[in-house]
């Protein structure tokens, strides 16, 4: 980072627009699982989603890209803002009324809203993963076997009542899976060396975006969010160099919908989770 | 027109500045800004007060010479003109004017609205310019240049270097300037040359000067008194890139 601080302006402006790129390449792909929740299927393909996440080996190694990703465009954004500030030691004391960009002078605003809805966002899903916070969680009907049958035994009819098809006319009476399950009940059915479960994101989310405090929130942030996008398109096709006299208004257009449609997606799922289910 | 200015006054380069509150009155709508400021002046040596300090050469709007931030817009409020050609008409009987200097750390203030700029020299001398041998002068139809590049190079060239870029952008950063002289050399074919070498130069004094980062707010575009694009900065780093990789 050091030798880094001491690249051309240019240079660290190119940097931040490729990281800058690729996490909004991410958000479409988030954003796309996300909208998997909104399927009347009871979280099975969101689930189905998410396992693949988070076990697929090339997706692992996309998830240590992506976090490097995150924190060097977070690290080297403030870096860029310290910089503009010592630019201007003395301050105007009347504020700047040029013409601006959309969202252009707000980004770095913008930029720690997000990052506070980041910590959030780990903590209620990441760190779940991870095992440093707690969560809800799922078990698969073949992972039963697992446990210490001594426990499975002593508590059947709770095993039974997790594993309870919520269809009443279904054929198999049992799911696959059991979901939205607590620490302190796994513990208690399948007894406390049982390793064999997942987080269930689709409880988790579904238990949050019926908080109204947290729904608010959410939607407010996803909005700091959603200026944040409407610079960062075109402004990082221009730092690339990838802007012309010809390509100039259909970049900010196109830089203007993508924004709408990560923002519209975002809200959609929680909204919709929020009065659906 | 009667107006009250509120005027940055700062004896020197160190001392600390304030601003100051005159009443002008009876100025003619006609009047230009700068012409404010000289009947602003006689009145306050026959007064024997010390006059305010501006810089202004031309007059007409070809120079960079004249800068001033009014209310929160350098050169004033009005579109594609220096303050020079700003005319009282702008404003409002019995407005409240607030007269700044450029603030930014690579031009530091010298005496009340007046600004070291010999910031924007170094830059040029630090690549700004084709170094070839000057021997007789060649056919004008000798080298073929592209209309539109023709046209894109004049359009940039238009910078007169009066640093209303630097003043607008809220970063402080010069690279309105900078992509100007740039893109303008880097379009025609006795400036290709040397391209590689201009661009990285140049960003590098601009760096060390302590201008600020650019991240694409458009303000010096909206503010340039010659109407240059930011456009020109997207050939810029397109420049950069290229001599880079």
């Amino acid at each position: 980072m050091l030798r880094f601080m001491k690249f051309a302006s240019v240079t660290k402006k190119i940097t931040l627009a490729i990281l800058g790129s690729f996490l909004m390449l991410f958000l479409l792909v988030h954003a796309g699982i996300n909208l998997c929740m909104l399927r009347a299927d009871g979280g099975e393909w969101f689930r189905a989603a998410a396992h693949f996440m988070g076990t697929n080996y090339i997706v692992k190694v996309f998830e240590v890209v992506l976090f490097a990703a995150l924190i060097l465009h977070i690290l080297l954004g403030i870096f860029i803002q310290w910089q503009n500030c010592k630019a201007r030691p003395v301050r105007y004391k009347v504020p700047n009324k040029s013409a601006t960009a959309p969202g252009s002078k707000f980004m770095i605003y913008t930029g720690i809203l997000v990052a506070i809805f980041l910590v959030l966002h780990l903590m209620n899903f990441y760190f779940v993963k991870m095992n440093l916070v707690e969560g809800k969680y799922l078990v698969k009907v073949e992972d039963v076997q697992k446990a210490d049958p001594a426990y499975v035994q002593e508590h059947m009819d709770r095993v039974l009542e997790l594993f309870q098809s919520e269809d009443p006319a279904a054929n198999n009476p049992f799911k696959e899976e059991a979901s939205g399950i607590t620490k302190a009940e796994l513990a208690e059915v399948f007894g406390p060396d049982f390793t064999a479960y997942e987080p269930d994101f689709y409880s988790m989310a579904k238990d949050l975006f019926n908080n109204p405090v947290y729904l608010t929130l959410y939607l407010l942030l996803i909005l700091a969010l959603g200026i944040h996008l409407l610079h960062a398109f075109p402004s990082a096709l221009h730092t690339l160099g990838l802007n012309g006299p010809c390509y100039d208004r259909p970049i900010k257009c196109i830089g203007a919908i993508y924004a709408l449609i990560v923002v519209l997606m975002f809200w959609a799922v929680a909204i919709g989770l929020n009065i659906l289910y | 027109m009667n107006f009250t200015l509120k005027v940055w006054r700062q004896s020197g380069p160190k001392v600390k500045g304030r601003f100051e509150t005159y009443s002008i009155s009876n100025i003619s709508s006609d009047c230009s800004f700068l012409e404010m400021l000289d009947i602003l002046n006689e009145k306050l040596v026959a007064e024997g007060k010390d006059p305010v300090c501006f810089d202004h050469d031309c007059r007409e709007g070809i120079c960079g010479m004249c800068s001033l931030y009014i209310n929160g817009h350098p050169h004033g409020p009005d579109s594609q003109i220096t303050t020079c050609q700003l005319h009282m008409r702008k404003f409002k009987d019995g407005d409240t004017i607030y007269i700044e200097p450029w603030r930014s750390a690579a031009f530091p203030v010298i005496k009340d609205l007046t600004v070291d700029r010999q910031a924007f020299d170094k830059i040029i001398q630090a690549g700004g310019f084709i170094s070839a041998t000057t021997g007789g002068v060649p056919d004008g139809n000798a080298i073929p240049i592209r209309k539109k590049d023709a046209d894109t190079a004049m359009d940039a060239a238009a910078c007169i270097g009066c640093g209303a870029c630097v003043a607008a952008c809220k970063n402080a950063s010069a690279m309105l300037f900078v992509s100007a002289k740039v893109s303008h050399l880097a379009h025609l074919p006795q400036g290709k040359v040397e391209a590689a070498d201009r661009v990285k130069k140049m960003i590098a004094k601009m760096d060390e000067l302590g201008f600020g980062n650019c991240t694409n707010t458009g303000a010096c575009e909206a503010e340039c008194p010659k109407g240059i694009k930011i456009l020109h900065i997207a050939k810029l780093n397109r420049e950069f890139i290229k001599a880079s990789v």
